[in-house]
């Protein structure tokens, strides 16, 4: 386990100060009749480099903590704890000061390549929109790093295609415009929220495996929030297991995949189909719903579907124990 | 056109590629109603502008040999004379010209200000929104001709009133509008996209909103222009607008309209004047819609 490369990058790279740095992060949604808790104390860091995946089901905050560190946190929604860029405070940023940081520093990804293109502009002019923005590059040396850009994420005669509108895309070209678009200032951070669910599956494996590669490239830290395990597996080197607004799990990517410690990570590896496996039953789920965040107690979110449940369950959130790089936080299983 | 030709056309077109408005308007020029329309509003701006420099006539000359005179081609006073002797073709192309002048100004002025004022509050949301779209309710409260004898009674009767008349009343629908296409962008990802990219406030709505908005506002724009046709006409009917000897086709209708039982000439050729280009208008406005969503149709 502990000899893949990629765990010993991470261990490398592991020494080095963190780049992000998230702390107590709890997001509140105020709706008509009370107040939601849709993140709870969430709290890691990020070395420069690594990618770092985050699953679990619908609902259960992943995008939310994406948006609430960029900022882009819905207008009922508020914001506590810490998240820190290379040491400094970017969380409840004032947006002139959060514009800077914005698209240089640190930029996201969105899940539907097909609205997060302006219709009505060329993709070359989005595209040097950022950098001269940015990077106060000039207009011809901005076309020209563009277009390189463009080539760079494999899409074909990059220069025609500068002048361009998104219509004239495909689904898979313009999340390549989008990634190119992302990495263009060279950011330190990435946020990947979902970036292939709206692609076809040939398609996705490009993208992420692009992805992955540029990010390698140039150092860039990426944070990949999916539900997909299969694409987990594939690119990241650490994986969090949200449920409920709630880490149950983190560690390497081949310690919690290879031997699971939260009842909720199980359920999750076993409900993925294997093409190795000889049996052709029904595939396992996990019995129940995913949780209303309304009726949540102070317990165990996954208390109500979990089979090693017991009484202090509902009533105790178990605290998130770490040993060695992993972190659980469960009542009955220990690391 | 050859083959190759036409495969070079197609080339050259991928090449600078073409923008959904560039689509739409090709859309608007194979529809033969909107053409035809396109068509009609040229001929009436040419004839407006240029036919009376071409005709060498003054509208305001009277011809006191020819009083109140039907249409004849004899003496060259094709739709006739009004009771002073002036001639009604000369004075329904220029009073033309103020009519189609007013329409394009106020339309524009109007534009301008919903669509920023549209956009600013869509995009603020909240409070701010709030207030903005309240003080446009109670703009809408008041009665535009209350409005137009209030400002006339400030300003005095120029064009000049009538315009920010005009422009002030027909704003207020453009920036709900707008207001309204900027709630449903806003919540689009390539907005959120341009915030990540750390686009501030004033880059995003002037760059990627206000674009967006062209569909709708060029629709209702092509029918507010025939509104405030009808509206300055209106009101140089009621006496509020363009004063003699200046004219308007509004005006000419009045005169017309007061003498209509003994002649029908100083009557019928402005209205058609007009009405032509309502039709036209509206034919244009159509087409915009069907052009800009082509599957509605």
């Amino acid at each position: 386990m502990l000899s893949t490369p990629r765990a010993a990058e991470v261990r490398a790279s592991g020494t080095a100060a963190p780049l992000l740095e998230v702390q107590g992060l709890t997001v509140r949604f105020r709706t008509e009749r009370k107040s939601l808790q849709a993140l709870t104390d969430i709290g890691f860091s990020m070395a420069p480099g690594e990618i770092l995946g985050i699953v679990g089901e619908s609902g259960s905050g992943k995008t939310q903590i994406l948006l609430t560190m960029m900022g882009l946190l819905a207008e009922n929604g508020r914001a506590f704890g810490s998240v820190k860029l290379h040491g400094e405070e970017v969380l409840n940023l004032p947006s002139d000061k959060l514009d800077r940081i914005r698209g240089s520093r640190m930029t996201m990804i969105f899940q539907d390549p097909m609205t997060s293109l302006n219709p009505y502009m060329r993709v070359g002019k989005q595209l040097t929109e950022v950098l001269v923005k940015h990077r106060g590059v000039g207009g011809s040396e901005a076309v020209r790093q563009a277009a390189a850009m463009l080539e760079h994420v494999r899409i074909p005669e990059a220069q025609r295609r500068m002048g361009m509108y998104p219509h004239e895309f495909s689904g898979g070209m313009r999340q390549r415009a989008m990634i190119a678009m992302a990495l263009l200032c060279k950011p330190a951070l990435l946020l990947a929220d979902e970036p292939t669910t709206a692609l076809d599956v040939t398609v996705q494996a490009q993208i992420l495996m692009l992805m992955r590669d540029l990010a390698r490239e140039s150092g860039t830290s990426v944070v990949l929030v999916t539900h997909d395990l299969g694409v987990v597996a594939d690119l990241c080197d650490r994986v969090i297991v949200l449920y409920g607004g709630r880490i149950m799990e983190d560690g390497p990517i081949d310690d919690v995949f290879y031997n699971p410690k939260h009842p909720y990570t199980k359920g999750l590896l076993r409900s993925m189909p294997r093409l190795d496996e000889k049996t052709h039953g029904d595939l396992p789920t996990i019995p129940g719903q995913p949780p209303v965040l309304s009726l949540l107690s102070g317990g165990c979110p996954f208390e109500a579907r979990c089979e090693l449940r017991q009484d202090h369950c509902k009533s105790v959130f178990p605290p998130l124990v770490r040993s060695g790089p992993r972190r659980l936080s469960c009542h009955e299983v220990s690391l | 056109m050859t083959e190759t030709a036409m495969a070079a056309d197609r080339d050259v077109a991928v090449e600078k590629g073409v923008s959904q408005t560039r689509e739409a308007m090709g859309r608007l020029v194979r529809n033969p109603a909107a053409m035809f329309g396109i068509v009609v509003m040229v001929l009436l701006f040419l004839a407006c502008f240029l036919g009376p420099i071409v005709f060498g006539l003054d509208p305001e000359a009277s011809d006191f040999d020819a009083v109140s005179l039907p249409p004849t081609f004899a003496n060259g006073h094709w739709f006739g004379t009004d009771d002073l002797g002036r001639d009604l073709l000369t004075r329904t192309l220029t009073g033309g010209r103020v009519s189609l002048l007013l329409g394009v100004t106020a339309t524009l002025v109007a534009l301008g200000i919903g669509v920023i004022y549209g956009a600013i509050a869509g995009y603020a949301g909240g409070r701010i929104d709030s207030l903005m779209m309240r003080f446009v309710d109670v703009f809408y409260a008041v009665p535009f001709i209350f409005f137009v004898i209030l400002l006339t009674f400030l300003f005095g009767r120029s064009l000049l009133s009538l315009l920010i008349a005009i422009g002030a009343v027909y704003w207020l629908t453009i920036a709900v509008i707008v207001r309204g296409e900027t709630l449903s962008l806003k919540r689009k990802e390539f907005i959120e996209a341009a915030k990540a990219g750390g686009m501030s406030a004033p880059a995003i709505i002037f760059r990627h909103i206000v674009p967006n908005t062209v569909a709708p506002v060029i629709v209702y724009a092509s029918m507010t222009v025939s509104d405030v046709i009808l509206g300055e006409s209106l009101l140089s009917f009621l006496g509020l607008g363009v004063q003699e000897p200046n004219t308007s086709w509004g005006v000419l209708i009045e005169d017309g309209a007061a003498t209509m039982e003994s002649q029908w000439w100083p009557l019928i050729f402005p209205a058609a004047f007009l009405a032509a280009t309502l039709f036209a208008l509206n034919y244009i406005a159509d087409g915009l819609r069907d052009a800009f969503d082509p599957k509605s149709r």
